[in-house]
């Protein structure tokens, strides 16, 4: 399904948010590539960074350093015009909340919203036959339609918003953490809902979990984030089989105690000392690891972000 | 979501306000004469006496209901207005305007009410459209607070975000999305601020600084006080309208406590917690 | 220290921005700014004598930059030179200095006891909301409330004075009046603004402990088996001590406004009645000044509030820095 062909490329993304007291620096330098039609995951925990960057690649927030290109165009230097088509191309489905649609439209108008926003359609009809088809696609009935926010389920209302999301048909769809806070059942059903219109529509999906199992189940390609930055990048197959970084074996050992044992608790994404933030949970820690290990490419389409790994190469 | 009695107590009081406001148009020959004896207690031919200069008190009072009310209104309705509006930008802007609208607000919150208005009022001249004026321009901080921290409760949740993400410009879900759901605030609050602004204009109208042209229940409070009526013991020339403002007042607050109430249940029952 | 100084720094410009005020005004405001300045009797005599006219705006230096007069503005505002009041015809300070002191006669002891009490009735019917004397006691406030001050003035001078003839008919004590003539001057004005302020209080503190009253700590402690006006002063009054105090500051700021016109009805010789008087003269200075003073006590009162509230919340005192 997916192609050579490279739509959307972060490269070196770094975000700083300011305080009156301090400065932190939610992510790192991570670069991302995607594909056409691929379907990669970002993996990590909560600070890791793994929301900032989606947002970032939706656009949503702007990098403090780094480049953000979509089909070769830098965002930075887009003008009015191209950036509203680039919103049509690339969407954000955030995480579940009270407030993921206007609790005072209806959930037929939410969805429908895009398309007026963009004057897609032209008549009423051509856009209730576009809202029936994407509905369908996600399994909302048109009573659902006709309700309102506080008239739905959390699934339901998750499944609103990814309609919203992708009426416009978009290239990718970034969704970040869709699961999360929704019973297993319903987790699935999400799941199943945003391949089954990926298979239709054709979108590459960057979807963002903390969940290892889900990652595996619904990517090819794989990135793992901890502490800001992106440490381990390559085929999700691979990376199961093989996992490099002592923070990803750990992930997917369920190594609890590693996972536990902290020195240094990293508060949301700060983090004060430079150098590998890992070091003060890894079993590998040196003296090396105060400074910040460089990205290693470990072969065609994998890279690690860690010092057991040698010197890199000199690319 | 069902009327409670307090809010059916409320609606009956302005009902019998704002019928003392349709009264007062019935032509002349309805009301006491005027009487050549002032101060002529309350009697069958005047039901509330006579003021100092025998005009009939009933009379005066019915009229004096057109200048309170109206005011009232109109000069709640600029300040909500100025309120909201303030609110809904600074709390959905951010930032160093956010930081401008709450100084301006806390300046505003600080300077007392009264005494400026008085100051103004003094150098505008006493008109019915001054008095608006500045009750409106001084009487909208407490408006602007509580819309602001609702307009930050739209602007931060995530269906926001996501119109950003679609590509919303930045007007058009302030108009669309923030007003709408910024609305119920702002209605309670005009409610609630009618009340105020009726005893504020009472207040400058009582100074003297109230239009002569549309007498108010002040005005009446006024000439009460200053020409002698509360000296002669002549009651009746300013309890009534005393108490109607009480009873205007009483009844707006009423109904607005009512629409505050329901207005958080429904905002509850909206936003689903988890 | 720090937390000192900027909140001083921020009240001391509130202050400033206010005196600024008093300065534009006059400048800004429709019609001729020397009418303002002067006072209008003034100006109807000088209009018309061109040699007096020049003297007045020498004087008054309004012929100097606009810098200038800001410069000399603020400098007289600091040294009490308040400018002139035709229609006393004394230096405006002066009138002030000794009309405030009445003010504040009526209006410290009235916003300390009402406090006391609105406290103390606060607490009992927010502790029961429902039961039928907390009821009672909540209608009246709103009743209160929503009625004018000084028309409650006019209605306890009328029964009081008029009717029952138990104290005089306002006016203010004289230097030689003994004790119960003082009180008697004192006892209605008084009387109405503990009233509204208990009004005001209680229903701000019953406000208070319902939501409090509401939360689950409470439960546990009743299943102590704590008496419950023990128990309310303890841990309903500590928690809500902050926003308390700083109420009282604010508090007293509403006060001193309501007592404007309160005063006004009892010929009670304080900031309230003078600014009727200047009103009625338009006697622009003597006006500006008494808004003034009032604006002052008021943020003098919230700077005072805000004060106390650093030292007894230990939150404030520990951070400095509250981020909303």
């Amino acid at each position: 399904m997916s192609s050579e062909e490279r739509i959307l490329i972060g490269c070196e993304l770094s975000k700083e948010f300011r305080t009156r007291k301090r400065i932190i620096r939610a992510l790192q330098r991570a670069s991302v590539e995607i594909r056409k039609g691929e379907r990669v995951a970002l993996v990590g925990e909560s600070g890791s960074g793994k929301t900032t960057l989606a947002k970032i690649l939706a656009y949503i927030l702007k990098p403090s350093e780094g480049r953000l290109v979509f089909r070769g165009k830098n965002l930075a230097e887009m003008d009015k015009r191209e950036l509203r088509i680039f919103r049509t191309k690339v969407q954000y489905v955030p995480q579940y909340s009270d407030l993921a649609l206007d609790p005072l439209w209806h959930i037929y108008d939410s969805i429908a919203e895009p398309l007026r926003i963009h004057g897609m359609v032209e008549s009423r009809q051509e856009e209730l036959e576009r809202i029936l088809e994407i509905a369908d696609l996600l399994n909302l009935s048109i009573d659902h339609l006709r309700r309102k926010p506080r008239d739905l389920s959390g699934g339901e209302l998750q499944r609103a918003v990814i309609a919203r999301a992708i009426i416009l048909k978009p290239e990718v769809l970034i969704a970040d953490e869709p699961t999360s806070m929704l019973d297993p059942v319903t987790q699935s059903r999400i799941i199943w809902a945003i391949m089954n219109a990926r298979e239709k529509i054709g979108f590459s999906t960057i979807l963002i979990t903390h969940e290892l199992s889900i990652a595996k189940a619904i990517s090819e390609r794989l990135y793992v984030m901890f502490g800001g930055r992106i440490v381990e990048f390559g085929f999700t197959e691979d990376i199961f089989t093989e996992p490099l970084h002592p923070y990803t074996s750990s992930l997917i050992e369920r190594d609890v105690y590693l996972l536990m044992n902290e020195e240094k608790i990293a508060e949301g994404g700060v983090f004060e000392s430079p150098g590998c933030e890992f070091r003060f949970r890894c079993r590998f820690a040196e003296e090396k690891c105060k400074t910040p290990p460089p990205e290693i490419r470990m072969g065609k389409k994998r890279t690690v972000r860690c010092w057991l790994y040698g010197e890199p190469d000199r690319v | 979501m069902g009327t409670s009695r307090t809010e059916i107590l409320g609606f009956l009081l302005l009902s019998s306000v704002f019928l003392m406001l349709i009264f007062s148009f019935l032509p002349e020959e309805y009301f006491g004469k005027k009487s050549q004896s002032p101060y002529l207690p309350p009697s069958p031919s005047n039901p509330l006496g006579t003021n100092d200069i025998g005009e009939d008190v009933l009379k005066n009072l019915l009229i004096g209901s057109r200048a309170s009310l109206t005011i009232g209104i109109l000069s709640a309705l600029v300040a909500t207005g100025i309120g909201t509006l303030i609110g809904v930008i600074s709390g959905f802007f951010g930032g160093r305007i956010d930081e401008f609208c709450r100084s301006l607000t806390d300046l505003f919150l600080v300077i007392p009410g009264l005494p400026m208005m008085i100051v103004l009022a003094a150098y505008l001249g006493p008109s019915y459209f001054n008095v608006i004026l500045v009750i409106g321009l001084l009487w909208w901080p407490a408006t602007a607070r509580i819309v602001r921290a609702r307009a930050v409760q739209i602007a931060n949740s995530a269906f926001v975000e996501g119109l950003i993400a679609i590509g919303a410009g930045r007007g058009y879900i302030v108009i669309k999305h923030i007003l709408p759901n910024v609305y119920g605030v702002a209605l309670s609050r005009f409610v609630l601020t009618v009340p105020s602004a009726i005893i504020l204009e009472a207040g400058l109208s009582f100074i003297g600084l109230g239009d002569p042209r549309n007498p108010s229940w002040g005005t009446a409070l006024h000439f009460a006080l200053t020409r002698g009526a509360l000296l002669h013991g002549a009651w009746w020339t300013f309890i009534p309208p005393g108490l109607c403002i009480a009873i205007t007042s009483l009844a707006f607050l009423l109904i607005g406590f009512g629409i505050e109430k329901r207005y958080r249940e429904s905002v509850k029952s909206m936003e689903r917690s988890l | 220290m720090m937390r000192l100084l900027k909140s001083f720094l921020k009240y001391f410009s509130l202050i400033l921005i206010i005196v600024t005020l008093n300065f534009m005004l006059p400048r800004v405001m429709p019609g001729d700014p020397m009418v303002f300045i002067f006072g209008e009797e003034i100006y109807g005599i000088a209009v018309n004598n061109p040699e007096l006219f020049a003297q007045f705006v020498e004087k008054y230096g309004l012929n100097l930059p606009l810098i200038e007069q800001y410069r000399i503005h603020i400098i007289n505002f600091f040294t009490g030179d308040w400018g002139y009041s035709f229609s006393f015809g004394r230096p405006v300070f002066e009138i002030i200095a000794e009309r405030l002191p009445f003010t504040l006669l009526l209006t410290f002891p009235a916003t300390l006891m009402s406090l006391a009490i609105g406290i103390a009735i606060g607490l009992r019917i927010g502790w029961r909301p429902n039961r039928i004397s907390s009821r009672i006691t909540t209608s009246i406030c709103l009743l209160i409330h929503s009625v004018p001050s000084y028309w409650l003035s006019m209605v306890f001078l009328l029964v009081f004075s008029l009717w029952l003839r138990f104290v005089p008919v306002g006016g203010a004590p004289r230097p030689d009046s003994t004790l119960i003539e003082a009180i008697s001057h004192l006892i209605l004005p008084f009387s109405v603004l503990l009233l509204f302020n208990t009004a005001y209080i209680a229903m701000i503190v019953r406000g208070l402990t319902v939501e409090v009253s509401e939360e689950e700590f409470i439960a546990t402690a009743i299943s102590k088996g704590l008496k419950h006006w023990k128990f309310s002063i303890r841990h309903l009054l500590r928690p809500s001590l902050p926003p308390l105090i700083f109420l009282t500051a604010i508090e007293l700021g509403f006060t001193l406004s309501g007592a404007l016109l309160v005063e006004i009805v009892f010929n009670w010789p304080g900031i309230g009645y003078t600014m009727l008087q200047a009103v009625v003269e338009r006697d622009y200075p003597l006006i500006h000044a008494t808004f003034t003073i009032v604006a002052v006590a008021v943020i003098t009162a919230n700077a005072i509030g805000d004060l106390l509230t650093g030292f007894l919340d230990p939150r404030v005192r520990n951070n400095g820095d509250i981020e909303n």
